[in-house]
């Protein structure tokens, strides 16, 4: 600073950006990529254009929202609530020692390892309509081909994140309480668990919200609950219906979400 | 120092060799004795199998070949629920502290008796009174008289501060052995004298012998009985402070024992042997 | 040696350890009365486990071994709905970074602005895209394109979140710098603030990518396009081989792009 700065203009001019062929070779991908993507998806400003008055005529037909039908909807959201709740406290409970035989540190074989992390990818690789869409099959709609749906995938979720968490635990603790004579399970209890515990709570937490959204989805399948009464209403063009569905749905989430972000605002 | 207890064996080390995989082995055929109430420092530059011979001594590490006897029993000899009890009286303290972080002080304490926790009591994280009495008495004599300190969690004290709790922890194990790795590295320069001064002074109080890893010469030779300069896993040397004379110091550190200070020393953390 | 012990900050110790367990039991019984009501509610129990589960054997079993004589079928479906989510991933972004900076306090005109663009924000992230998608596709008709559009909406609203509250933790220190230096809004915005936050949105763009992959195999249930529309007519069809080989294609595809995202997501870290 003292000296007067000496301009090194090579340096700079390497640090600015150069075209190399790679480079240009990646980009022609890209646009090429796009221009399919485009083209495949049959994406156009004209379709775009001439949909548009469809959409804003579809809104029209939304509005006003029909009040009187706010409380037959009581019953639907207190269904999808019910689903949120006890797939999240199944789940979460199944998903504990899930997790512990995924996580590499405390698993105690290779051989139980891998097949159980297998088993979580499988289920949380598809996603819970999905699955919902099969449990309809197989034991008829309703709530509880949901909740089953529900409870899959968020035990494959939160099974992976927990596992990951667990890897991560200090091991410091761990060996200190070794070094004082306890037992596997106490260094386990006293050492580990207080470190996984703030955020297994905060991930069940997450998941209950995650999974009261998708209980609403999960309606269009059949499976009960908010969702349901919406889809009925759009498929049979209701829309002011529709619309006071739509409206305490989002009342819902909101609310919900709000409450666990507070709750997890308590836990950390 | 007391004379009478200058007589037992604590320690007992023949033949001890450990080695990670095929490599070359991080200690080989270390024979050593200590007796009670000596304050012994393992001495030498990281990597030369401090921590692996230290976590022998109570088979955190479990020796490839070799005895360990601590206090006449040979931990090789034990069952698993025997291996537990024996530790429940080698303390151990560390240089990362390894405290629970968020658990409070008194419970990071009273950790030190799991050992001998029911099974109901762990279960449901539920010391009895006495316990907690202990876990006080223990922080008190580790000096951390501030007993507002007692319920914070373990992550909002100072290096100094978890250091004693640790301290505090071994202390409730009521140990007849003290194992100490590297127990000042983590701490700054005011804080290493007292605790060093802490442990002393426990060790002469109690009669307990220390077994503690060091790279700083300095306080090894002020705090020392005896000296033990370990270099590719063997002894090089092993006799009081006063015989540890320059040309030995050249010869387990690989340089110059003025080129030695603290400075240089400071920068060196001892890895986990893995 | 004796050392006296305030007895009274003991019993506290122990008198708050006892009040802390009892709270732990409460909650958990909390915990456990809602679980029982709503188990009652979705009518989960064992027995209806116990019926459903030969049920769910036979659908097992029908649908095995799989038929991976269509995988060439389902080729164009699964590129479709990646082109889907590429799209519903990319265009958004062009919507939510303005959106964001009109929604972020520390960046917003004023504060009006900024709470009835977050409204809109919060709508479009609160509505699942499966919703989106099924009102669209009773506007603009069956196919991929209202899909796109789909994901588009859901995608404004949760990037728009994502990127405001990447904005909103910028240091004030730099803007204020800029300011003072003379700076105008823009290049306030475009020198102190975006390099900061395009880490963040990077990864959290990254992140919706994932979404989007996922979300969109399932938009075929209402008719928009891609794998999901082939999944529906084979189980609406009763082929169940079919069926599974779709689902093997999606648990593949989607592993795939999680390990691409993660191989993405530490390039930018």
């Amino acid at each position: 600073m003292s000296n007067g700065p000496v301009l090194n203009e090579a340096a700079l001019r390497a640090g600015a950006f150069k075209m190399t062929p790679l480079r240009m070779g990646v980009m022609l991908i890209a646009v090429g990529v796009y221009w399919t993507s485009i083209k495949g998806t049959e994406m156009s400003i004209q379709e775009f254009v001439t949909g548009f008055p469809a959409i804003v005529d579809l809104l029209r037909q939304m509005f006003p929202p029909d009040w009187a039908y706010l409380k037959r909807l009581g019953w639907p959201v207190i269904e999808t609530l019910q689903i949120g709740i006890i797939s999240t406290v199944v789940a979460s409970i199944l998903a504990l020692p899930m997790a512990f035989l995924a996580a590499k540190n405390v698993s105690p074989h290779p051989i139980v390892y891998l097949p159980v992390r297998l088993f979580l990818t499988v289920c949380r690789g598809v996603s819970e309509i999905i699955w919902a869409l099969l449990f309809v099959v197989a034991v008829g709609l309703g709530p509880f081909a949901g909740v089953i749906a529900l409870i899959i995938y968020c035990v494959g979720v939160i099974g992976k994140l927990l596992a990951e968490a667990v890897e991560a635990v200090d091991p410091g603790p761990l060996e200190a309480m070794s070094a004082a004579g306890a037992s596997r399970w106490k260094v386990f209890l006293y050492g580990a668990w207080p470190q996984v515990l703030p955020l297994y709570l905060s991930y069940c937490l997450y998941y209950w919200d995650h999974n009261t959204r998708q209980a609403v989805v999960l309606g269009f399948v059949g499976a009960g609950g908010v969702g349901y009464a919406l889809f009925f209403n759009i498929s049979t063009y209701y829309f002011e219906k529709a619309m006071m569905a739509m409206i305490v749905l989002v009342l819902m989430i909101v609310v919900i979400d709000r409450f666990c972000l507070y709750l997890r605002q308590k836990i950390i | 120092m007391n004379i009478e207890a200058d007589q037992t064996t604590m320690v007992e080390v023949r033949n001890l060799t450990k080695a990670y995989g095929s490599s070359a082995p991080a200690i080989e055929d270390i024979s050593l004795s200590f007796k009670k109430g000596e304050f012994i420092v393992l001495l030498g530059p990281s990597g030369v199998g401090k921590s692996t011979l230290l976590r022998c001594l109570n088979f955190l590490v479990r020796p490839t070949s070799g005895i360990v006897k601590i206090n006449g029993q040979e931990l090789g000899a034990l069952s698993k629920k025997g291996l537990l009890q024996a530790r429940h009286h080698i303390g151990m303290i560390f240089q990362e502290f390894n405290l629970v972080n968020r658990m409070s002080v008194l419970m990071n304490v009273m950790c030190g008796r799991l050992g001998t926790l029911g099974t109901w009591r762990a279960l449901t994280y539920n010391f009895s009174p006495e316990d907690h009495e202990a876990a006080v008495r223990a922080l008190v004599r580790a000096g951390l008289e501030d007993q507002e300190l007692y319920l914070r969690r373990a992550d909002t004290l100072s290096g100094g501060q978890k250091q004693r709790v640790a301290i505090a922890r071994m202390l409730i194990q009521e140990p007849k052995v003290i194992l100490a790795d590297e127990p000042i590295a983590s701490l700054d320069v005011m804080m290493r004298a007292q605790i060093m001064d802490l442990i002393k002074d426990i060790a002469q109080r109690d009669g307990l012998t220390v077994v503690m890893s060091l790279h700083q010469l300095d306080v090894a030779k002020n705090y020392a009985d005896r000296i033990i300069a370990l270099a590719q896993g063997q002894v090089t040397f092993d006799g009081p402070p006063n015989e540890l004379t320059d040309a030995v110091i050249e010869r387990v550190f690989n340089k110059p024992a003025d080129e030695i200070d603290e400075e240089q020393t400071v920068e060196i953390t001892e890895a986990p042997a893995e | 040696m004796t050392i006296a012990v305030a007895s009274g900050v003991l019993d506290a110790v122990i008198e708050e350890r006892r009040v802390s367990r009892r709270q732990y039991a409460i909650i958990g019984m909390v915990v456990f009365a809602a679980a029982l009501w709503s188990a009652w509610g979705t009518e989960f129990n064992v027995p209806k486990l116990m019926e459903g589960l030969p049920h769910i054997y036979a659908l097992g079993e029908r649908m095995l071994p799989p038929d991976f004589s269509i995988l060439k079928d389902l080729a164009g479906p699964m590129i479709e709905t990646l082109e889907m989510a590429l799209l519903g991933t990319t265009i958004p972004i062009f919507f939510a970074l303005p959106l964001a900076f009109l929604a972020a306090v520390n960046t917003a005109p004023n504060p009006l602005v900024s709470i009835i663009v977050r409204l809109f924000i919060g709508i479009f992230r609160t509505v699942p895209e499966l919703i989106w998608a099924m009102v669209l596709v009773t506007a603009v008709g069956l196919g991929p394109f209202p899909g796109v559009l789909a994901l588009v909406l859901h995608t404004i609203g949760g990037l728009g979140k994502f990127y405001y509250e990447a904005i909103e933790s910028t240091d004030p220190g730099v803007m204020e710098a800029m300011q003072a230096a003379g700076a105008s809004r823009f290049k306030v915005i475009w020198y102190g603030v975006m390099p900061n936050v395009l880490p963040v949105m990077m990864s959290s763009t990254l992140f919706y990518w994932e979404y989007n992959n996922r979300a969109s195999t399932v938009l075929g249930l209402v008719g928009a396009g891609g794998i999901g529309l082939a999944l529906t007519h084979a189980l609406q069809d009763f082929r169940y081989p079919e069926v599974v080989t779709c689902l093997i294609l999606i648990v593949l595809i989607l592993v795939i792009i999680d390990r691409i995202s993660a191989f993405l997501r530490g390039k930018i870290i």
